[in-house]
């Protein structure tokens, strides 16, 4: 995915050049530039200069209205060692890689399941992508709703259960798993989805000649299937990584990272930074951390899912 | 023969109960909005269905106060959705081919620089963006420094311009356009086309598939846009959209000049569960619906961004 196939039109090119320069060649670089220049100016006002500002804003204090004050790295030097700081990391990394370890594996097994040629399997597709195109904002009201101490259908289904109701709002490791389980309710389609489109991309005869040479099941799955969908899983991984360290609207709306900030995640700290505590020079020196922990850990997975295609028997 | 049959159950099983927790806060919500608020606190179990069928909560929605304030934020969503549809596809259709078909000096860096910004997360482009408009010069009481005033904050325009080009759309269409044979354009070439004529009579009928993911994705992520607009028009209630206003709705209550008119006595709107549940069911009803009418599409718009990458 970050490398996409850039190089394949490279020869023909190359061949190109070294012919007197043509005036296809000629035609193509004005017409390229005609619409790149005013497209490339939109993107570099909505886009590189936001980017750009972010990393400048992070080196100086500001509150969004007096002089900026000069700051080298000290809103930096702040966010990794204040323990406030690195409880909202944890906490964005519990998040991120705990969704991550359960939609994932959950995803490929509904996927697989619904891979079957049986009736009705078309049904459960549907159901299961469902969440995927509610709002989360409306939906983590409703998780909100159904946290309600007395008569809440969270502790009613604790009482089922016969386990104790949980006071949710205060009870730290109940809260935790609340906006977990959303997360993974949300997200869970989507991976489906992916893995659904890999499985169907598996050419069939793989398959059967595998079961001509006695294969069965299990080792079907095991040299095909998990082969057939690294590549997938590259994508899925680092989709799922990025995306769940943003993790924002339910812990806004369902806990606002409370109580004491154990359930607190990254972005929502820099909104309250910006917003209402008006340091933006902190807010956006957590942004640019938040970006380059996500860059690197984006080529590290890559990097890895290479390296172990190569040892791959 | 017999773990085939005992796996099959276990299969309908597994996704059966999954898929029942997908829905069931749509499904709770449907059954409580037609409880009256008493009858709802009295409710037990895992749905509150009602003993006797009530419209009281939709008696609110429907009243033309509500209606006129959620009128008010659809016409915003809408026109956001179609601006957005808009400008997405026609830039992405314009850069696509640019970067699928020409060939000029310095196109891999240009388009790498581009695609980098899809691993950026948004909140790195948002607060800067938020600190432009409001000092966006000479207008919301700005002056040419952009001092003075709150720029375009609170205003319309901050809905509408940050966003116009999508990578993830150019490199869709990149893509797309790389798939097509370069005959179709060279024979068009040949007869004297130009540039719109080969965008618009070869290309478009192919494209058409792409661009209706394109369309129906950009639909469905603008009716449940949520946190710029909560940044940039938070203070203009006119402004809000869709997914905003339901959202405060359901947190705070109808506003009071609002609120006041509909109700009598202490009900307040904030308290009354099952009215607060069929704000929400009514803001995600459509989006459901979209996506069971047009389910071919959202998949392969998914799809798009894993296989081709």
């Amino acid at each position: 995915m970050a490398h996409p196939p850039l190089h394949a039109g490279k020869h023909p090119v190359k061949q190109m050049q070294r012919r007197p320069r043509s005036k296809r060649a000629s035609r193509d670089t004005v017409l390229a530039w005609m619409i790149l220049t005013p497209l490339l100016f939109y993107y570099t006002v909505f886009g590189v200069v936001p980017v750009a500002a972010n990393l400048f804003l992070s080196f100086f204090h500001w509150n969004g209205i007096t002089e900026w004050v000069w700051a080298g790295l000290e809103n930096y030097l702040h966010l990794l060692t204040d323990p406030y700081y690195l409880q909202v990391y944890a906490n964005t990394a519990f998040f991120a890689v705990m969704s991550v370890l359960i939609q994932i594996p959950l995803g490929l097994l509904v996927a697989i399941l619904v891979n079957q040629k049986i009736r009705g399997m078309g049904v459960y597709r549907s159901l299961w992508y469902v969440p995927v195109v509610t709002s989360a904002a409306i939906m983590s009201q409703v998780v909100v709703i159904f946290m309600a101490p007395y008569g809440g259908v969270l502790n009613g289904m604790l009482k089922s259960l016969g386990l104790n109701p949980v006071i949710w709002l205060v009870n730290v490791d109940a809260l935790r798993a609340v906006i977990l389980g959303f997360t993974v309710w949300k997200g869970v389609g989507a991976i489906m989805v992916l893995y659904l489109a890999a499985l169907q991309s598996v050419p069939n005869e793989l398959y059967e000649a595998a079961a001509i040479d006695g294969a069965n099941n299990a080792q079907q799955f095991r040299f095909i299937t998990v082969p057939m969908l690294r590549n997938m899983t590259t994508f899925v991984v680092i989709t799922s990584i990025i995306g769940g360290f943003q993790i924002f609207e339910p812990v806004l709306l369902i806990s606002n990272g409370g109580p004491y900030n154990q359930t607190n995640v990254v972005i929502n700290q820099i909104y309250n930074d910006a917003f209402k505590n008006m340091d933006f020079g902190r807010a956006t020196a957590s942004s640019t951390l938040l970006a380059l922990v996500l860059l690197v850990g984006s080529v590290v997975t890559t990097r890895m899912s290479r390296s172990a295609e190569g040892n791959s028997p | 023969m017999k773990t085939k049959t005992l796996g099959r159950l276990f299969a309908h099983l597994l996704l059966a109960v999954g898929a029942l927790i997908m829905v069931y806060p749509l499904l709770y919500g449907l059954f409580a909005s037609f409880n009256t608020q008493a009858d709802y606190i009295r409710s037990s179990g895992a749905l509150p269905i009602p003993p006797r069928m009530s419209f009281d909560n939709y008696a609110v929605v429907f009243h033309p106060k509500v209606l006129a304030l959620l009128g008010g934020t659809l016409a915003i969503t809408v026109l956001r959705m179609v601006w957005y549809t808009f400008f997405n596809g026609l830039t992405a259709l314009l850069l696509g081919y640019v970067f699928a078909r020409l060939r000029f000096r310095g196109k891999e860096t240009v388009f790498w620089i581009l695609l980098s910004s899809m691993l950026v997360p948004g909140v790195v482009f948002q607060i800067p963006l938020f600190v432009m408009l409001s000092r966006w010069p000479l207008v919301g009481g700005n002056d040419l420094f952009g001092q003075g005033g709150s720029g375009l904050v609170n205003q319309l325009p901050a809905l509408l311009l940050p966003g116009m080009l999508n990578v993830y759309t150019v490199f869709l269409l990149r893509q797309t356009y790389a798939s097509i044979p370069v005959d179709f354009e060279e024979a068009a070439r040949i007869e004297g086309a130009n540039l719109a004529q080969i965008l618009l009579h070869v290309y478009w009928p192919m494209l058409k598939p792409v661009m209706a993911v394109v369309a129906i994705t950009t639909v469905i992520a603008n009716w449940n846009d949520y946190i710029w607009p909560l940044i940039v028009v938070s203070g203009n209630r006119e402004l809000w959209p869709t997914s905003v206003m339901i959202q405060r709705l359901m947190a705070g209550g109808l506003p009071p000049d609002v609120a006041n008119s509909i109700m009598t006595g202490t009900m307040t709107t904030i308290t009354n569960t099952p009215l607060v549940l069929t704000f929400g069911l009514i803001a995600t009803i459509p989006a459901v619906l979209f996506f069971f009418f047009f389910q071919r599409y959202f998949i392969e718009g998914m799809q798009g961004a894993g296989l081709k990458g």
